[in-house]
């Protein structure tokens, strides 16, 4: 009788906890805000300037011509295979998913390999994915100096046999909310709908 | 044909090699259940036109009795084709190399899945753009088993 008791004490005291751990997990659910599916910045900063580079139309890029709007900022390649051409589907599809909204977000490509990538070759590379895209490049310390001001890295490798070579990056897509500061980083991994989602809180 | 359709055939087109598979179709390229190694849900983006490289997405199964092993790649309309792998680390840096001896087998029993950031099919200077809708070929060259030819699908996923 007595071990009966200690055991439905035990199973009590077990239940109690298990029911107040539950309380606290679905007290923390609703008591966080909607996290963001990217990594946001604690204190928002202002996105470092294009000074130097080219829009893919051969006009001075400048990050102020957007004010007002969203923008994405993303460091590709046009001879990139896998990362860049993924990133870019899905941030197409994540426009697409916006409706109209999505006037209201750009989306630029600076390009990590400007020795290889013409401004007319990027402007075809990025519209295929959606034809508000743009591209932006400059000479290749330039495009150094930027990238560095946004923490990305890039290192062209050394070309093989055939004369090919790739260029390791930092691929995560860059989201500046609509007064230009840098707000929020997504992985290139990324899901359209998660990244919509986010879009629509960058737009507020 | 539809895309939808086409998507069926390339699905249904993973051939086994017991038989020198040549391509869809054709009764000959299959064998007993069980006893083969297939080819399918091969797949790549939409490319622009100026795209230095694309990407084949694929998976291989392989329920033959050897161990096997990717020795080549070969695609009509692309310059050099080669198997290669994207890794993406916890900074977001995205570097790419060419597969690793791991990345090119396919243990008797396994699955091998090559995937968007992961181990794919690197299509070097495309000649044509790849687009939507339409269809291209991979063969692949297993050792023991040989070369398979499957029929992929150029998709927006």
């Amino acid at each position: 009788m007595a071990a009966r008791t200690v055991l439905t004490t035990a199973s009590l005291v077990v239940g109690a906890v298990l029911a107040g751990i539950v309380a606290v997990l679905i007290g923390a659910r609703f008591l966080v805000p909607d996290p963001w599916n990217g990594t946001t910045f604690a204190t928002a900063s202002p996105a470092p300037s294009f000074d130097g580079l080219l829009l893919d139309s051969g006009e001075p890029a400048d990050l102020d011509d957007w004010d007002g709007m969203a923008r994405i900022v993303f460091f590709g390649y046009t001879s990139c295979p896998d990362v860049c051409p993924l990133t870019l589907s899905t941030a197409a599809k994540a426009l697409d998913d916006l409706g109209a909204d999505a006037d209201e977000v750009q989306v630029v490509m600076v390009s990590v390999d400007p020795d290889r990538d013409t401004l007319d070759d990027l402007g075809v590379y990025v519209r295929h994915f959606d034809e508000s895209f743009v591209g932006v490049s400059g000479d290749f310390e330039t495009v150094g100096a930027v990238a560095t001001a946004y923490g990305v890295y890039f290192d062209p490798q050394e070309p093989g046999d055939n004369g090919f070579y790739e260029v390791d990056h930092t691929a995560t897509l860059m989201g500046i909310d609509r007064d230009g500061n840098l707000k929020v980083i997504w992985s290139p991994d990324i899901e359209a709908d998660a990244l919509r989602d986010d879009l629509d809180k960058l737009l507020g | 044909m539809t895309g939808p359709s086409r998507r069926v055939a390339a699905l249904l087109c993973g051939v086994a090699f017991a038989f020198a598979a040549t391509g869809c179709g054709d009764d000959s390229n299959t064998t007993a259940p069980g006893e083969a190694v297939v080819v399918e849900d091969l797949w790549t983006r939409p490319s622009p036109p100026i795209a230095g490289a694309a990407a084949f997405f694929l998976e291989i199964s392989n329920d033959g009795p050897d161990d096997e092993r990717i020795t080549a790649v070969t695609a009509p309309g692309c310059a050099e084709t080669l198997v290669h792998s994207t890794a993406v680390d916890d900074g977001g840096v995205a570097t790419m190399q060419p597969a690793a001896d791991a990345d090119l087998a396919v243990a008797s029993g396994d699955r091998l899945v090559m995937e968007p950031l992961g181990v794919h099919v690197m299509c070097l200077g495309p000649e044509e753009p790849f687009v939507e809708g339409e269809t291209f070929e991979l063969t692949i060259e297993f050792e023991p088993g040989g070369a398979i030819t499957a029929t992929g699908t150029v998709e927006n996923r």
